[in-house]
């Protein structure tokens, strides 16, 4: 009975889990392409509710909120599903959307491809490259004796989480007080902006007047251009055949479409960078300022730390709860029931963790969809929106096990019962590593980009 | 002999083929595979046969407006004349929206693109219609180095850049792209486009980018879009404001940019 009623609460929340998801993708994720596909809509959303959920049960687990046995069985289905749509429901979409992509495309090599059984081809591709992925790490122990088909999925879909957490994480450490620091915001006059958009503007007459002359040639051709009163025609000096002349035109035009373009980037970075200048003033602007120092004071202890660890090869058996509460005990003479207490926190902090790493891979993604210009049409934001969920569902069930060294001991026995026989050891190395290079790259990919833009007393 | 142009701004949302909408006309031929998405703006140009009209029909019995009057000091000519019609086509990424600003100027038409199987693109041919009202603007002058000049009390010599522009109609037009998708618009949809059709007085075209059969000359579309390019000549080349709209080369038009005078859609 209690297990009715403890599915109806999951459930309930589930439900409100989807309606976030669904409600994210229709006003953030749509801003420039319109997302009607009703089968990527619903895949993305499930994905979000099943990962949601995840870190719901662990809050439930250290709250000891619902009965065990319930608890127990949300946890497996809810793996289970969450590994079945990332390995086979999302790549046979993506696969079936790449085809069709490639079909609508205009190599007729591609157009005959389109086919089930391509479809179905591409996917056993995926399935093998995605088993292949976990061969050279050591991903299970080998304590016991058989392990499941779901054990090595689990096992390489934490890798590829670990790896793309790792990467985001590495990035977000440097980039995040890079943004956030105002002593790092250039900022550029407004007459420097003024005098790029009037050159922008002088790019687009120049190119209007070589596309009139063009216009004119091809329509009369062998009569030449009569107005020599058009003093400003900047190509009136060649009197050429007028074939030559015309192809000579059309490459000049391709030319200046494309300064114009690059141009016109230029100025949308400034505007960007002007807005990031104003903003930093108010008093908004100023409590994030005050929030990225702090914030980089703990990445640059984060990286340091990671550095010792792999150098030193320590592995920390102490969560930080538990380590925090020695510390108050030994230094501070905290005399408290410490399990009550350590609850609560870890309660807190898992808390904490699943909200910002949820809010932090939204806003990431809101990032990546808005630099992504380059889709030419709906088909390709459908196959955006798939990858998307395939790394959220990724990340999340990645989350949860490197979580499991936050939490003390008492509530590390539930992750691994679910996740399986994994060598956890591992994926905590793992991270630290690609943390680091992905640090140390963004730190580099940053330094040379600012250096690009212009300095301060050039304006 | 020099041909005068008159620019025409072609908005929309992202995706409703505006590009593809803008190469069809100017060229007269449709593409062969989609264009990229437009960063920035596109632009097109077409040479259009200016047939002025001995009569000119009003529509409200009322005696024809003053700049049909065939007058000596008009600056059109009775006979048909070219014109060239420039398209800029603006990009519609949502992260350009602050940018995209710096080419609402020095238009004298507007085309808004709505694609028909969408129905959100419809809901926002009115925002694109109020982004473009708020936003343009007139060049205001510029002296010699480089600071921007106050304006001043008209003088009403024809030279002075900043004449005190009365507020004209600028025509628009509505083009409905991708009619040849079967999944076309439900009817509540209408409700948005006839609401922009009825506040603006504007001419509704739906056409498919991948066929030229829709523009034929005889087709009602093709009389549409004429009368339509004949209303910009009209807008930017009419005798009732001769000083503001003189065709210059782009060293001697005024540089500088203010909000100086919204224009009446």
């Amino acid at each position: 009975m209690t297990l009715v009623t403890d599915s109806l609460m999951v459930l309930f929340s589930q439900g409100i889990f989807f309606a976030i998801g669904w409600i994210f993708l229709m006003t953030r994720l749509s801003k420039d392409y319109e997302i009607r596909n009703h089968p990527v809509q619903v895949l993305f959303c499930l994905t979000f509710t099943l990962s949601v959920t995840l870190f719901e049960l662990f809050i439930f687990e250290i709250l000891g909120f619902l009965d065990v046995e319930s608890r127990m069985v949300h946890w497996k289905v809810g793996i289970f599903l969450l590994v079945v749509i990332l390995v086979a429901i999302i790549p046979f979409y993506i696969a079936r959307s790449v085809v069709n992509l490639a079909a609508a495309s205009a190599f007729p090599v591609c157009r005959r491809l389109q086919s089930k059984l391509v479809n179905v081809l591409a996917w056993c591709l995926f399935l093998y490259g995605f088993w292949k992925i976990g061969d050279p790490f050591p991903i299970l122990t080998t304590k016991n004796g058989g392990f499941s088909t779901m054990d090595h999925a689990v096992g390489r879909v934490g890798v590829i989480g670990v790896t793309v957490m790792a990467i985001l994480s590495g990035f977000g450490a440097v980039n995040t007080p890079y943004t956030y620091l105002s002593c790092f915001a250039k900022t550029v006059g407004e007459s420097h902006i003024r005098l790029l958009e009037r050159r922008l503007e002088q790019g687009l007459e120049i190119m209007a007047a070589k596309k009139k002359r063009w216009l004119l040639m091809t329509m009369r051709p062998g009569q030449d251009e009569s107005d020599s009163a058009a003093w400003w025609n900047p190509i009136r000096h060649i009197r050429s055949r007028p074939v030559e002349n015309a192809s000579h035109l059309e490459a000049e035009i391709s030319t200046m479409q494309v300064t114009c373009t690059h141009l016109f980037l230029e100025i949308d970075e400034f505007h960007k960078m002007r807005a990031r200048h104003e903003y930093s003033k108010t008093w908004k602007g100023i409590y994030f300022h005050w929030l990225g120092l702090v914030f980089t004071v703990y990445c640059i202890w984060k990286i340091v730390m990671t550095m010792v660890n792999i150098i030193l090869n320590r592995v920390t058996h102490l969560d930080p709860v538990s380590r925090g509460f020695q510390l108050a005990i030994d230094h501070v003479g905290f005399n408290a029931d410490v399990q009550l207490w350590s609850q609560y926190v870890s309660f807190v902090l898992v808390g904490i963790l699943a909200f910002t790493s949820i809010r932090g891979l939204l806003l990431t993604l809101i990032k990546f969809f808005q630099f992504s210009y380059v889709m030419s049409s709906s088909r390709s934001s459908d196959i955006l929106v798939l990858s998307f969920a395939e790394i959220m569902g990724m990340y999340f069930i990645s989350t949860i096990l490197l979580m499991r060294l936050s939490v003390p001991p008492a509530y590390r026995a539930v992750i691994s019962e679910v996740l399986g026989e994994l060598q956890f050891g591992f994926y905590h190395r793992w991270f630290d590593v690609i943390f680091l290079v992905s640090a140390f790259t963004s730190i580099a990919f940053l330094y040379l980009a600012h250096r690009r833009l212009p300095e301060k007393n050039d304006l | 002999m020099s041909i005068d142009s008159a620019r025409v701004l072609v908005v929309g949302d992202v995706a409703a083929g505006k590009t593809s909408l803008i190469r069809l006309l100017a060229r007269g031929q449709p593409v062969d595979d989609a264009p990229n998405p437009t960063v920035g703006c596109e632009l097109e140009i077409l040479l259009h046969k200016y047939e002025p009209e001995a009569s000119r029909d009003t529509g409200n019995g009322l005696l024809p407006a003053p700049w049909d009057i065939r007058s000596t000091t008009g600056s059109r000519r009775s006979e048909p004349k070219d014109y060239f019609i420039e398209f800029l086509e603006i990009g519609a990424t949502h992260s350009h929206a602050v940018t995209r600003r710096m080419f609402y100027h020095d238009y004298s038409g507007i085309i808004l693109v709505y694609d028909l199987t969408s129905p959100r693109s419809c809901q926002r041919l009115s925002e694109w219609r109020q982004e473009l009202q708020q936003y343009s603007f007139e060049h205001l002058d510029l002296t010699a180095d480089g600071q921007i000049r106050v304006p001043e009390v008209v003088t009403g010599s024809g030279e002075d850049s900043r004449k005190a522009v009365p507020s004209r109609r600028i025509p628009i037009l509505v083009v409905g792209t991708k009619a040849d998708q079967t999944n076309a618009i439900k009817a509540e949809h209408r409700f948005w486009i006839d609401k922009i059709l009825n506040e603006t007085g504007a001419r509704e075209i739906r056409l498919s980018t991948n066929r030229c059969t829709d523009l034929s000359l005889t087709s009602d579309n093709w009389e549409k879009l004429d009368s339509f390019y004949n209303k910009v000549v009209d807008n930017k080349f009419s005798a009732l404001f001769p000083s503001v709209i003189a065709p210059s080369s782009p060293d001697t038009r005024p540089r500088s940019y203010s909000k100086y005078r919204h224009p009446v859609m």
